[in-house]
Formats: structure tokens, sequence, C-alpha cells
């Protein structure tokens, strides 16, 4: 049964996660969004419990676990939560890479043999973790009908995200590893930001408030790592100290500009004014601007929306 | 009731993924199966239509199953067996039917498969 319904209704279970995973993520940065992100993630873990994924449904119990917390006080648990979240995102999309990428296969084989043999394959032993559906998103979204595609496995990587077989508890401290674990910079999220500060301390504030946001950010504390990361990281969004000694602003916002493969947005941090700020961020060249004096959630409070306005353009020189 | 008549059972749970998928599983197991997404469907089905077991859902937006089963229960003088169908822990379920005075639960975690049989049991149908 659970082949049949993972066959029929995996490709929307995906489309459902990552409407629920992208509005977790905003929740994230909302100071009342605690109760709708329990919710959001309740919801996923019954969603995915019922197709067998249980390795995302128990991440997402943890995160409901941790929303609970963060809604009775707990920014560390706050801060948990913004980490699951990125983390059962990633999950998702590997999930949904593995889908394509086999239904792909699929697709291939039956050109070759009997649709028959596919749909065996297919549910065959080596698949416990599949999720499989053939409609595109515009199809599953006008029909909703029942997928005729053969159910396709995901490959050898299952094992990284959809454990059904495996009993819950032995699951359940890798997955907490995964979710709680610190300093995961290996993660390729849909929102990163490159943070220049030659600061640490107030680098990794800026990017533990980010974190909460469910933004994945990494600190740079001069000109040649600044680059080196813009370049290994590939963040939206750089957020650059206007203060550092040695760094000439306009120069490092055109070389940033020369190596982004896409329109890349750059906003000035700074405890100058803002009139102040605004003109320093015209002359070097810089999208936007924050003053440090708007306090922390004001800072990512503006940096989310620059995220979410990545076609800005860029202010005139002066 | 008669041999060929399938048994009806009523789903009130918020996610429409999840209504749909145990819908199609229980169909496939030979059960006629009714959903409703808030309390407004639930009452409206619950009056028209002869019920052989309700599942609820426990945490929906500004709605809790259990509460609502109670209500069923003992306002509207349901007698078809209610159990709450949540991903919460088997202990807690347990503790919310007990305090609700309904019939029972069913774990989301146990998997689609695991549903489809525990209906099986408390209809009396896993022969």
């Amino acid at each position: 049964m659970i082949d049949e319904l993972r066959a029929r209704f995996g490709a929307r279970f995906l489309e459902i996660a990552r409407g629920r995973i992208r509005r977790s993520l905003e929740l994230m940065g909302r100071s009342d969004g605690a109760d709708q992100l329990i919710t959001e993630l309740h919801s996923l873990a019954g969603e995915s419990s019922m197709l067998g994924l249980e390795q995302v449904a128990e991440m997402a119990r943890n995160g409901e676990e941790d929303a609970k917390q963060w809604k009775q006080g707990s920014t560390t648990a706050k801060l948990y939560c913004a980490r699951t979240v990125r983390t059962l995102s990633q999950r998702i999309e590997e999930l949904a890479s593995s889908l394509e990428e086999e239904a792909g296969a699929s697709a291939g084989n039956a050109t070759d043999s009997a649709a028959g043999n596919a749909t065996d394959s297919a549910t065959s032993t080596e698949e416990p973790g599949s999720i499989a559906g053939g409609q595109d998103s515009s199809q599953r979204a006008a029909t909703d009908a029942p997928d005729s595609r053969p159910a396709a496995p995901l490959g050898d990587n299952s094992a990284s995200h959809s454990l059904p077989g495996r009993p819950l508890r032995s699951e359940q401290a890798g997955d907490q590893e995964a979710a709680h674990g610190a300093g995961r910079r290996d993660l390729v999220l849909e929102h990163r930001v490159l943070i220049i500060d030659d600061s640490r301390l107030s680098g990794e504030h800026l990017s533990e408030a980010l974190a909460t946001a469910g933004i994945d950010s990494r600190l740079a504390m001069n000109r040649d790592a600044a680059l080196a990361e813009f370049v290994a990281f590939a963040p939206q969004l750089v957020v650059c100290d206007v203060h550092m000694p040695g760094v000439d602003l306009h120069e490092l916002c055109s070389a940033l500009r020369r190596q982004a493969p896409e329109p890349v947005t750059i906003a000035l941090l700074s405890g100058m004014s803002d009139a102040e700020l605004a003109r320093r961020a015209r002359a070097v060249g810089a999208d936007s601007h924050v003053s440090k004096h708007a306090g922390i959630d004001q800072i990512v409070s503006h940096l989310v929306s620059l995220l979410g306005e990545r076609h800005i353009e860029p202010c005139e020189q002066s | 009731m008669a041999a060929n008549e399938r048994k009806r059972i009523l789903i009130c749970d918020d996610s429409h993924l999840m209504l749909d998928m145990a819908k199609e599983a229980l169909e496939r197991a030979g059960y006629t199966v009714l959903v409703a997404q808030d309390f407004s469907q639930l009452a409206n089905i619950q009056e028209d239509q002869k019920l052989d077991l309700i599942l609820m859902d426990v945490q929906m937006p500004e709605l809790y199953g259990d509460d609502v089963a109670m209500v069923l229960r003992e306002v509207r003088g349901v007698r078809a067996p209610i159990y709450l169908l949540s991903s919460l822990n088997a202990d807690e379920l347990a503790e919310r039917a007990d305090e609700a005075e309904i019939d029972g639960y069913i774990c989301k975690r146990d998997g689609i498969d695991a549903l489809v049989q525990r209906v099986k049991e408390i209809l009396n149908d896993d022969m």
C-alpha cells in the first residue's frame, strides 16, 4: 500500500513540503511566528509519516518541539529550530532531486523495457525510500490526477534522506545531530548572506540572528577572505561593515560585482546616521544600507526584505 | 447493515494531503470515506450521514480534535466510535483520548499501512 501511495502522492508531498518549509522560514523571522510554525511542522510530520518518510517526520517533530520552546521564550530553541528547518529544506530538495533523477532514469528504462518491468523494479527490495510521482507541478496543481508513471526509488544515497525501514529510535540520534549540529556550512540553502566585518563579535552576532530567520551566512573579516567566500558561498546578499582598516569599499564592491555570476545585492552596515550611510552607499556602489542603531531585529528584517526583492537596481554612484 | 454495504468513515484533518492519502488508502481497503477540514464540514457530514467510525486529527488551527470529539459525543450524542488520529506521541494521544472519554487513538507515526490495519481491527474487518 505505501509504495502505491508514494507513487500517487510523492510529488504532491514534495510540493506541499516545500511550501511548508518556505512558510516556516518566513515565520522564523517573525516575533509572533511560533504558533503557526508549530502547526506547519506538525502537519509536515504527519504527512511525511503517512508516506513512511520517517527521517523527515522525526526532524519535523524535533523542529516542532523547538518551536514550542521558542514560544515559551527560549532563544536557544529558536536557533535550534531554525537549523532544523534549514536542514529539512535540504532534505526535501534532496528527495526532489532524487525523484527527478530516478524519474528520468525510469523514463529511459521504459523505452527499453516494458512498463511493468519498470514498476516491478521500483517496488523491489532496494527501494524502501521511494517517493515518486511523475507529473510536473503545473499538471499536479491543475488536475491532481492519479499518477500513472512507475514508482521511482531514491538512488544509492537514499539512506541519507529516507529510511522508512529503520526503527524510529535508531534514527533519532543522527537526525538530531543533523538538525541541531552546530557549524554545518555545507548546506546549500535558498538564502545566503556574506557578512564582511572585521569585528568577529559583531559579525557572529548578525550571523546568529540571521540563522534564527532561517538564513545561512558566512563571515569574512578582510577583503581577500571576502572575495574567496564570495566565490565559494555564492551569496545573494552581501552585508558589509563600513569601517574596516585597509578596505576600500568602492574597490571591494566593484570586485564583488565582477566576480558575481548573477547580480548580487550589497548592503552597508554601520553605526553612522541613515543620511550619512545612504550617501556612503551611493558613493561606493552599494544597493542598500542599514544602521546598526536600528537594532538587530530591524537589521534582520531589512536584510530579509532585501532577499525578497533581489531584483532591486543598484544606487547611482555619485 | 447489508453484507455488501460499505462502512462509512469520517476523517477530520486540516491537511488536505493527509485527507487525500488516508481516503485513498481506506477506499482501497473497501471503505467509504468522507472528509472534513474543519468543524463546520464535520458537523454537516455528521448530521447527514450514518457513520461507522470517526477519525479526528488533534492539532488543527484554532481547534483541538479531542475537544471536538467531546462535543460530538456529549453534546451531539454521536455513538459512532471516535478515535484521535495524530502524529503526537502515543502516550499523549492515549491521555487525550482518555480525558475526552472517546474510544482511542491511531498514531500517524506508524504510517499509512498501520492506519488501515488499525481501522480494520476497530471495525472488526481484520479477518
